[in-house]
């Protein structure tokens, strides 16, 4: 299992949750999966599509974004409109 | 022929031998019973006593050498034109007394009524010389035969030398020596052998000339150490103008500028090469990845809801099928697009 979060030897970045934060400044409006990746990709934390998939679905899993017909979306927060 | 060998020690017996064929024998050792050896009882030193006689030289030999020996006289008749010559000689003495008759007409002796005179050792060597070998006038400019010393050792054999190599009348004998004596003996063309020996020293002695001459004109070549201190103080200062030349040497005036900005150049090469091949080595690692079918791992939504329950409220997560539902649809969805 990848380090979910920071420690003594994992620094934010290569973390899940550093690299779901950088993923979540990199969302767009109607990306899918594979646009998302393939924007997000090339930068020096992701690596593989293993670790891109967990930080994704961490955001998925925290409501923080929502999948709807194949399209990412932030969930929107309260008193931040749609 | 040698008729008697006598001497002034008391128990001496001196032999007397006769016309014809002599042999000189020697009774058993008292101490030699099992041997039978009749060694040491005085056969070769009869022979020694014979060459001391005929101007041997008693320092060298080892039995008349001996302190007990010393100013011992010892002496021999011999017949020559059938006239006896006594002789007679003290070990230690530098002369020898001899027969007036024999020694008369060689050199002037006083009138005397005695039988014997005394000559040096050194007139007694010459005197045998001319008697027995060299019958040269004097004043003969010819070749010079040898003389009676070394013709002597070949007749009376002494020592080892004598019975293991009959060219040889003693060790260490040089060929030269040998050559001549031999061709004495043998009735040959020795006085060819003495000018060969002659020329052969002197082409020793031409040799030995040319060697000198040699030598002296390679020391005159050799410089001295002031000549070869001057030409090394020269040779400095060529060098140092040329150090000066070399370290001053410029194709161009911004030869220096030129070098640092290649310097920089280079530096930033090496740079791009390293980045270019960090990048291939991503995009082949990319490009891999990309064609990779991805497969949802099974287990990973539990455990990244277990670590996700420590950072966030759980009520705020969604439920365990969801999440795996969202992650099995995240491989799905890239599965599909590849």
């Amino acid at each position: 299992m990848t380090a979910l979060l920071p420690d003594k030897y994992v620094p934010i970045d290569h973390s899940i949750l550093g690299l779901a934060a950088s993923i979540m400044t990199q969302l767009g409006v109607n990306d899918t999966v594979s646009t998302l990746w393939d924007r997000v990709s090339g930068q020096q934390g992701v690596r593989t599509f293993d670790r891109f998939a967990l930080a994704l679905t961490l955001l998925f899993a925290a409501k923080i974004v929502d999948y709807d017909g194949g399209i990412l979306r932030a969930t929107p927060r309260l008193g931040q409109s749609i | 022929m040698i008729k008697e060998v006598r001497s002034n020690l008391e128990h001496f017996h001196s032999p007397k031998f006769g016309e014809g064929f002599n042999v000189v024998l020697a009774d058993t050792a008292r101490d030699a019973d099992e041997t039978e050896s009749t060694n040491g009882l005085g056969k070769s030193t009869l022979l020694r006593i014979i060459h001391f006689c005929f101007g041997g030289a008693s320092e060298r030999d080892r039995v008349l050498s001996h302190p007990s020996l010393s100013h011992v006289s010892f002496g021999l008749t011999f017949s020559i034109d059938d006239a006896d010559v006594r002789i007679d000689r003290r070990i230690g003495d530098r002369d020898v007394r001899v027969s007036r008759f024999f020694v008369e007409g060689e050199y002037s002796v006083r009138p005397d009524t005695s039988d014997q005179i005394a000559i040096s050792l050194d007139d007694w060597r010459r005197l045998l010389t001319r008697r027995f070998v060299d019958a040269r006038d004097p004043g003969d400019e010819g070749q010079a035969p040898p003389s009676f010393a070394e013709i002597r050792l070949y007749l009376a054999r002494l020592g080892k030398t004598a019975y293991s190599d009959p060219q040889l009348s003693f060790q260490g004998q040089s060929g030269a020596s040998k050559r001549l004596n031999l061709a004495y003996l043998l009735h040959l063309n020795w006085e060819k052998q003495r000018q060969l020996e002659s020329e052969e020293d002197k082409r020793k002695q031409i040799n030995s000339a040319i060697k000198v001459l040699e030598d002296a004109r390679i020391s005159e070549e050799d410089k001295s150490i002031g000549d070869l201190e001057a030409a090394r103080v020269v040779l400095e200062r060529q060098l140092a103008v040329k150090e000066k030349q070399v370290s001053d040497f410029n194709v161009r005036d911004d030869y220096a500028q030129l070098e640092r900005r290649l310097r920089d150049v280079d530096i930033s090469i090496h740079d791009l090469i390293n980045a270019n091949f960090e990048d291939s080595r991503l995009l082949e690692y990319y490009q891999r990845s990309a064609k990779e079918t991805p497969d949802a791992p099974s287990g990973d939504p539990v455990e990244l809801l277990r670590n996700a329950g420590a950072i966030f409220n759980p009520d705020a997560l969604r439920s365990i099928d969801e999440v795996a539902k969202f992650h099995e649809q995240v491989y799905s969805n890239r599965r599909d697009f590849l």
